[in-house]
């Protein structure tokens, strides 16, 4: 069977990837057209149905079949007594005798209640189940080990590693990092038995032609299938043709091959017909694995900071008697927090139950539950916040592995993830928030997944008429898989949806492992691209060896495929289509293959799927109800090959894993060894009713080039970093007189002459660069001075006319330098958005050096206050400073303890005011000049409505590095597809906009919803906030019947208020297209919140830059006196080696 | 397991007095079959014991919802989906249509019938305690005549109740509440449809300035039958309510109910919910 796309029809090939478009099989699916593993229509089927055992531990005595064989339409009855001698399928070598005891209807013994004891073939499923009801069963009964709290005694080491980890793992010295802890949590966390619960039930149907068998499997390895089966009767794997068109859902359970599949093969084989197998619900819960109950011990030593001093993770979890499969909840403890003393330790515990296995995120779900509840039990005795202590514990590289992250948005998550859910309202202090019954609770945890990826092969054909057919033998799982592949398909190949289709589930197909592991749209998409590429090559040689082609001679680098034409990059009008080209080359069709291996021996980088859960819960006060109301997840998943589908997929895994927290859990009689809810009536999951609305927010676009100077700065020395290479800071510290860059202005510059950013409007680069290399070199730092007022101007070179002194402060960077500390001080106000005052020293006096320096010579230390030395301090104050790793700006600093005040007291002042500054402190003989730089949090733009018109105003906005969110009520439109520069995208009730905001002095809402109920909702919501701008878009009469209209709902608007208002929104350039009102607007909000009044500068009489800025000098500001000097390029003062 | 279909006989029965006189001429032998919502999850659990039924579905005779100056009287065959939209019900009986709406999903609620849930005599069952609460009769016909119950005597036990064999459910009677009395149902469970109850509870209190003239309170799922708590409404009718009273209600609901641990919850904390919704259920403003 394959799939295409009937209903939709596009001639756009761009950029198919990501598009979030309907499932290409979606049609297929709500008709009842998709055929999942229990519809294939064989004749002559027998259906198969199986006898399960309602002991849990023992021996079978006998079975009276006698009843059953004589039921009506019966083919055959199979017990152990009767059955074919299967033989044992490994999954690895060393497992020993667990393989054979998997093996079905082999033995009498019983190992668990629901272990299948015997099978019924007959000509009806009806048939088939009433004769097993006949078979009458009696067993050696012994008494189960079912309760793990009971059997915990006989914990012992599992033979197999956890994860890839051994059982018991140490980094470090945990009894060294607690003994140093100033705070310490010790918990214990359970977690239940839980089922996959797939809404299809396993199903198999066998048909054997000779020795050759074809296997239709609910499964999500096809080979794997072919692997097992081909074992299991000792026949070669390519005796076994699997087929798997479909599968309703799997989370695992159909990872595995369980024991009806060779028990379908075996009936169909003693028969001689096919044979149907639909495992029962109830079946289900016994024989398909299962995720193994766990009881966790997480201790956590941290300092009075939060930087955590250990990690210890141990704990239990159970498997069975016969086989073993450790739920490896250590998994992400490993990894996730950076602390050096880390331990883990796991035990299992047998139990008369089926072997549990892989489900839903095996190892994070259960562990991540444990190690992240514990760090909320440590924020709380740290009284830190808990996003708080995850970024103090932040790992900026795998602790575990000791390699770099491939790319980790962690941090971005937490922000983003804060800022759409709304984390700021949340009140620490147990049961402080309530609302009528409810207590209301808001949690967060991090959420981490490995990147899995597998070797796997496609294959791609391009045919004559124009269309392609890409195939694997993948499996679309319910998540999408044939959808992504057609779209990565129609990218590579340029052609439209419709005309490519994909087959994929059979093993006569290229090989792809198994769909698990969130491991399918990387291995195979990848392997289908490669596969496009080989296709597209042969069809260039066609055309570049055919003298009638407009392509004949062109090489494959200057062809792009495009709507189905290979065409010349260079000139477009030079194509000619697919059909064409194979035509005449006399071909049908050309076809490419291609096999993705993944080299992990020599992998660089650890890569993993980070991102941020942030709930809101509400306990009914009286009855200990929750209720789950509202929530956002925030992922850094890579690119998002379709955007619909992939939040599709983060927001089912969300449902899960509501499911599991509240709900989902397997309960075991502890003396029976029977699972009592072993139906979905009271196994329960999520209705819809339990599922609250939830944001989701993808990073895949997180990095994008719209970024603002200081942004491009940051991230540049980040990457000079990473590459081991070295460079410096120059920044503007101070102008007297007129100049193009205000004090502030940075410009890195590498040890090869690279700069980004900028300190003039070019004059001055050239000559600072020149120092810059110079301070690299000798890794000093030093003040420059450029005069530009004297008629000297020429030997700068360009003359722009400025008239003015500019001090440049050039510093070396390296780890740990000033200069690179302020980066990361920048970096962090631009990470969280908050403003922050950088104290720079500028200049410091001979006296104090001397002093310092008798001092240093006697501890050893060159502890001198050096040009280039930082205080930084953020907008709550100077917490920043006490917090800082290192102490170095404190160190620096500490000779000026009685003008330590002052210099608080002055960055206060400059944090305050916005404004750049100079200061001046006399310390005993020596005189300090501070340099205070301010950080501006970026303007939050707050824009409703997400029509097609606010696209250019997100834009324009974030390359002027504001931040950007959009808001709309409806979900169809605020998509992170649509908006992808805007830095958050939100989804809210427009009567709500205040509850989901914090909306500060320096908000700017524009309003261009083009709704009018909503625009009159949020006049009467902004209008009162503090937001100093708020723009609609309309007319003016609009505009007043909002007002109307608002005062009519019982809204009272201030004078104050209504100053606010700007509308019609924009200044008077004559905007006409959205672009041109997009810049009219921004021009309006930078004029409005600068208090200017956006006139034409030549009108202006003042200078243009505020001289409230240049000259913010208090009278102690000194700078006349360096200004006086007149030089043109002086070194005023370099380092400490001066 | 599911059953052998073809080991079961169906019958349709064409009016009320040919589905009396299968019940009369074989006692026992025969049961009615009309939503099926119970029957068929024995049926495909292999757990149908009994093998002859007769279908109801279509005795008109069942049907309807009718009103009269003291009484709303509801056919035994009314379905959920029909008690919601009946506008009398809203009006009058909350509980009932609260309940109804509470009970299965959508499907459940279009085939389900009130008559069913009363004959399948289940303590976790949502329309009970609001009928209970409402001081329901049920009508009970058979061939011999017909008779009207209290329905807080119907149940007799666990999966009990003291319908005779040749007799079927026919009707439910509710005398009409007074206006500005308090109807309080709340069922509480772990998911927020489609969930057993843990704990489910419908009170209903007539004041008079202050004083309890009449109240009628009962749970499901603390006991082996749905509970009217009838001495914990003694200690009530005729008093004040006040924080005296209810307190004293409070103490006296622990020791009427008798809750257990299961699957589906523990026994401590059916008691302790039950006692916080009697407490809901009396708490000012009234």
């Amino acid at each position: 069977m394959s799939v295409s796309q009937q209903s939709k029809t596009t001639n756009q090939t761009k950029s198919v990837v990501g598009r979030p478009l309907d499932r290409v099989d979606g049609r297929l699916k709500v008709t009842g057209g998709a055929r999942f593993a229990a519809e294939w229509p064989l004749e002559n089927m027998a259906h198969a149905v199986l006898l399960s055992s309602t002991i849990a531990n023992g021996r079978i005595k006998s079975f009276d079949t006698s009843a059953a064989e004589k039921a009506p339409g019966v083919l055959h009855v199979m017990t152990h007594e009767n059955a074919p001698r299967l033989k044992p399928v490994f999954t690895n070598p060393a497992e020993g005798d667990a393989a054979g005891r998997r093996v079905p209807l082999q033995s009498p013994v019983v190992y668990y209640a629901g272990q299948y004891i015997a099978m019924v073939v007959a000509e009806t499923l009806e048939q088939a189940k009433h004769a097993a009801e006949l078979i009458r069963v009696t067993y050696d009964e012994q008494p189960p080990a079912a309760d793990l709290d009971k059997e915990r005694g006989k914990a012992y080491v599992p033979k197999q590693k956890v994860a890839g980890k051994p059982a018991d793992s140490l980094r470090g010295d945990v009894d060294a990092g607690l003994r140093a802890a100033d705070a310490r949590v010790d918990e214990t966390y359970r977690t239940p038995t839980e089922h996959h619960n797939p809404m299809e039930p396993h199903a198999t149907i066998a048909a054997w032609d000779g020795d050759k068998i074809t296997v239709y499997d609910a499964t999500q390895y096809t080979y794997g299938v072919r692997h097992s089966v081909a074992m299991s009767f000792g026949i070669p794997e390519e005796n076994v043709h699997v087929v798997c068109k479909f599968t309703g859902g799997a989370f695992g359970c159909k990872g595995t091959v369980w024991a009806h599949v060779p028990l379908a093969a075996a009936a169909a084989r003693q028969v001689r017909r096919p044979v149907k197998l639909v495992t029962m619900r109830q079946q289900m819960f016994a024989n398909m694995g299962h995720r193994a109950e766990t009881e966790q011990h997480v201790t956590l030593g941290a300092k009075r900071d939060g930087h955590l001093t250990a990690i210890i993770h141990e704990g239990i979890s159970h498997t069975s008697v016969y086989d073993e499969y450790v739920e490896p909840f250590s998994k992400p403890t490993h990894m996730l927090y950076a602390c050096d003393n880390f331990k883990a330790s796991q035990r299992l515990v047998a139990l008369n139950v089926g072997t549990p296995t892989f489900m839903r995120a095996p190892g994070e779900t259960s562990g991540m539950f444990a190690l992240e509840s514990a760090l909320d039990e440590l924020a709380y005795k740290l009284n830190l916040d808990p996003i708080q202590l995850r970024l103090i514990n932040h790992a900026d590289t795998d602790p575990d592995e000791k390699l770099p992250w491939s790319t980790k948005l962690l941090k971005e998550s937490y922000r983003v993830g804060a800022e759409t859910f709304g984390w700021s309202r949340r009140k620490p202090q147990p049961a402080s928030m309530r609302e009528g019954h409810y207590l209301v609770g808001m949690g967060m945890a991090t959420a981490v997944y490995p990147v899995n990826h597998f070797p796997s092969s496609a294959r791609v054909t391009i045919r004559q008429d124009g269309s392609a057919v890409a195939e694997s033998s993948t499996h679309d799982l319910g998540t999408g898989t044939y959808t992504i592949l057609t779209q990565i398909a129609c990218e590579t190949l340029g052609l439209p949806i419709e005309r490519v289709e994909v087959i994929i589930g059979d093993t006569n197909l290229p090989k792809a492992m198994v769909s698990g592991g969130s491991s399918t749209a990387m291995s195979v998409g990848t392997s289908v691209q490669g596969a496009a590429r080989a296709a597209l090559a042969k069809l260039v040689d066609a055309a570049h060896a055919d003298q009638r082609s407009p392509l004949y001679g062109a090489s494959a680098d200057q062809i792009v495929a495009r709507d189905g034409r290979l065409a010349l990059k260079s000139d477009t009008t030079k194509s000619e289509t697919f059909t064409d080209i194979l035509t005449r080359a006399g071909m049908k069709e050309v076809e490419g293959s291609y096999d993705t291996q993944f080299n992990d021996r020599e992998k660089k980088f650890s890569s993993h799927a980070f991102g941020a859960h942030f709930a809101e819960v509400r306990v009914d006060r009286d009855f200990g109800e929750v209720r789950i109301t509202r929530f956002a997840g925030v992922f850094d998943i890579g690119r998002a090959l379709n955007m619909k589908t992939a939040e599709s997929q983060m927001r089912g895994g969300i449902i899960m894993g509501l499911g599991m927290a509240l709900m989902e859990e397997t309960v075991l009689d502890a003396n029976l060894g029977i699972i009592v809810n072993r139906d979905l009536a009271e196994y329960h999951v999520p209705v819809h009713a339990d599922v609250p609305m939830i944001d989701i927010v993808l990073l895949e676009n997180f990095d994008e080039p719209l970024m603002n100077e200081l942004q491009a700065v940051v991230n540049a020395y980040a990457e000079v970093r990473a590459r081991g290479g070295r460079a410096a800071l120059a920044t503007v510290v101070s102008v007297v007189g007129s100049a193009y860059r205000r004090p502030g202005a940075r410009m890195l510059v590498t040890e090869d002459g690279q700069t980004v950013g900028a300190i003039s409007g070019g004059c001055l680069e050239r000559d600072a660069v020149e120092h810059a290399r110079q301070v690299i070199t000798s890794d000093t730092a030093c003040v420059v001075e450029y005069d530009t007022r004297g008629d000297e101007d020429i030997v700068w070179g360009l003359g722009l006319g400025c008239n003015g002194v500019v001090r440049v402060l050039l510093e070396s960077l390296h780890e740990g330098s000033g200069g690179a500390r302020a980066l990361q001080f920048v970096a962090d106000c631009l990470r969280v958005r908050k403003s922050g005052v950088i104290a720079t020293v500028i200049d410091a006096g001979r006296a104090i050096n001397q002093e310092r320096g008798a001092a240093d010579q006697e501890s050893g230390a060159d502890r001198s206050t050096k040009i280039g030395a930082r205080l930084p301090f953020d907008e709550r104050d100077d917490e920043h400073a006490s917090s800082a790793p290192g102490g170095l700006f404190v160190d620096a600093l500490s000779p000026f303890d009685e003008s330590g005040a002052r210099i608080r007291e002055d960055a206060r002042v400059a944090l305050t005011s916005g404004r750049a500054m100079t200061r001046v402190y006399e310390a005993g003989a020596g005189r300090t000049e501070i340099f205070f730089d301010v950080i501006c949090r970026p303007r939050p733009l707050v824009v409703f409505g997400a029509e097609h018109d606010a696209a250019p105003l997100i834009r324009l906005a974030q390359t002027l590095g504001w931040h950007v969110t959009v808001v709309d009520t409806r979900a169809r439109r605020a998509t992170r597809e649509r908006f992808a520069s805007a830095d958050s995208v939100v989804l809210c009730r427009a009567e709500d906009v205040t509850a989901r905001f914090t909306v500060t002095r320096d908000t700017v809402a524009v309003v261009m919803t083009h709704s009018y109920l909503d625009d009159v909702e949020l006049l009467r919501a902004l209008l009162p906030s503090p937001a100093c701008y708020v723009g609609i878009l309309g007319p003016k009469q609009r505009t007043e019947k909002l007002l109307a209209q608002a005062r009519a709902e019982g809204s009272w608007f201030t004078d104050a208020e209504l100053a606010r208002l700007h509308s019609p929104v924009g200044i008077d350039i004559g905007a006409e297209t959205p672009e041109e009102i997009a810049l009219s607007v921004v021009a309006e909000i930078k004029a409005a919140c600068d208090g200017r009044g956006a006139g034409f500068l030549r009108d202006r009489n003042a200078p243009i830059h505020d001289e409230r800025a240049a000259t913010t000098a208090p009278p102690e500001f000194e700078i006349g006196a360096h200004a006086a000097a007149r030089e043109r390029a002086t070194s005023v003062a370099c380092g400490s080696s001066s | 397991m599911r059953a052998y279909l073809p080991a079961y006989e169906l019958v349709v029965t064409r009016t009320l007095e040919d589905a009396l006189a299968l019940l009369r001429d074989e006692p026992g032998a025969w049961r009615p079959l009309a939503g099926g919502t119970d029957l068929m999850v024995l049926l495909e659990a292999g757990r149908l014991e009994h093998r002859k039924f007769f279908s109801v579905r279509q005795l008109a005779e069942l049907r309807g919802i009718e009103e009269s100056d003291g009484h709303v009287t509801i056919g035994a065959l009314t379905t959920y989906t029909e008690v919601q939209r009946s506008r009398v019900l809203a009006r009058e009986f909350p509980m009932l249509v609260r309940a109804a709406g509470e009970t299965g999903g959508v499907a459940i609620q279009n085939r389900g019938t009130l008559g069913g849930n009363i004959a399948n005599a289940s303590p976790a069952a949502d329309s009970p305690p609001a009928l209970l609460a409402y001081g329901a009769e049920v009508e009970l016909v058979s061939s011999r005549g017909s008779r009207w119950v209290a329905y807080a005597d119907f149940h007799t036990g666990y999966k009990q109740t003291l319908m005779q064999p040749d007799e079927l459910i026919a009707r439910v009677r509710l005398p009409r509440p007074r206006e500005g009395a308090r109807h309080f149902y709340r069922k509480v469970g772990t998911r927020r449809a489609q969930a057993i109850s843990k704990v489910c509870f419908a009170g209903l209190a007539e004041l008079d300035g202050g004083v309890v003239r009449e109240v009628r309170i009962a749970l499901g799922s603390v006991a082996p039958v749905v509970l009217r708590c009838r001495r914990t409404e003694a200690l009530l009718r005729g008093r004040r309510l006040d924080a005296e009273s209810a307190g004293a209600a409070l103490e006296e609901i622990a020791k009427e109910i008798a809750p257990i641990d299961d699957v589906r919850s523990t026994a401590r904390y059916r008691a302790r919910v039950a006692r916080n919704l009697l407490a809901e259920f009396l708490a000012p403003p009234f």
